[in-house]
């Protein structure tokens, strides 16, 4: 008698099923190439969008929160200008700190978009460049232009998780490795003795010392020879609205 | 509720949440839809990365992974309810 041969079902895979995880495979390389060569392709298509996005969303903002937001600017603005004059003290025109910049509106900000990424409606025909500080109202830096298409561009956020960024705190200019925490915020290790208290700000470079944020806790464990400083931004990435960039 | 129609709303608040609302809401939906099309996860994640993820030293492309991540949960669930059926 001839012996009678099954083929074993896949528990998780029906046929159709295979067929789809081929498209996958064929479509995450396809996306992994485009990626890798076109990076502002898949941002130029959807920033239309976005915008429609943005448009409702502003429109539910209330005239009381726009206040708000207004003083919080005017706050980071003196701030940021009183730092600026202080160098340009120190400075006496030794270096040239004037810098050449364009304002941007932004199209989509967090929560919108993940990992701390802000999507802007100028692009390199407006002259931006990959590499190019950002700051936001008020001259707080914010980020660095990541990938620029024709008329939009996409910003990494120093906040973004994981992302690692060189600054200075204290009167002492006492270098700390910023560390992004997503959301806008940060940590930082310093040397348990180094003299640090909440509320000090931390810069970054840009033309001149730029205030990034503020100490609002240290974690010191008697144990350890390093403190942990948990720093909130000077500026609140989800209401952000414009955006300075500067140009090259 | 016709099938088509429960497909078509649930792939589309999906996509349009992805231009829309807030990213923990779109995976909310996308888990959602990807019961009804479990593949419709993955392609939101690829998605999200294509148009959001910047790489720098220790990034990872979260979105892709969750959305793959979501689609095989999705794919666990619909196995078990198929044999829940079957067999009651």
């Amino acid at each position: 008698m001839k012996p009678s041969y099954y083929r074993r079902r896949s528990a998780f895979f029906s046929s159709p099923g295979r067929v789809a995880v081929a498209f996958s495979v064929v479509g995450v390389g396809a996306l992994f190439l485009i990626r890798s060569f076109w990076p502002s392709l898949f941002f130029s298509l959807t920033s239309p969008l976005f915008s429609i996005g943005n448009a409702v969303s502003s429109s539910l903002v209330s005239e009381e929160e726009l206040r708000l937001i207004a003083d919080r600017i005017l706050l980071n603005e003196n701030t940021s200008l009183r730092e600026e004059v202080k160098e340009l003290k120190k400075l006496l025109g030794s270096e040239d700190v004037s810098s050449n910049a364009v304002i941007a509106g932004v199209i989509a900000r967090p929560p919108l978009t993940p990992y701390d990424v802000v999507l802007v409606g100028v692009g390199s025909d407006d002259g931006v460049s990959p590499g190019v500080l950002v700051s936001a109202q008020g001259g707080v830096p914010i980020g660095v232009v990541e990938t620029a298409a024709m008329h939009h561009a996409r910003i990494a956020l120093f906040s973004s998780a994981g992302r690692k960024t060189e600054g200075w705190t204290g009167e002492e200019k006492i270098p700390v490795t910023l560390e992004g925490e997503g959301a806008g915020a940060f940590i930082a290790e310093v040397p348990r003795d180094a003299e640090i208290s909440e509320g000090s700000l931390i810069y970054v470079p840009g033309p001149g010392s730029r205030p990034i944020g503020k100490v609002v806790r240290i974690d010191a464990d008697a144990s350890s020879p390093v403190a942990t400083l948990r720093i909130e931004p000077l500026v609140n990435i989800f209401s952000v609205t414009q955006v300075r960039i500067e140009l090259p | 509720m016709n099938a088509t129609i429960i497909k078509t709303v649930s792939v589309g608040s999906a996509l349009v949440s992805f231009f829309l609302f807030p990213y923990p809401l779109t995976l909310v939906l996308s888990f959602g839809a990807s019961l009804v099309i479990p593949w419709i996860a993955v392609v939101i994640g690829l998605l999200y990365d294509a148009v959001f993820f910047t790489s720098f030293e220790g990034s990872v492309p979260t979105a892709s992974l969750l959305g793959a991540g979501a689609s095989f949960l999705a794919l666990l669930v619909r196995r078990f309810i198929k044999a829940r059926i079957i067999t009651s």
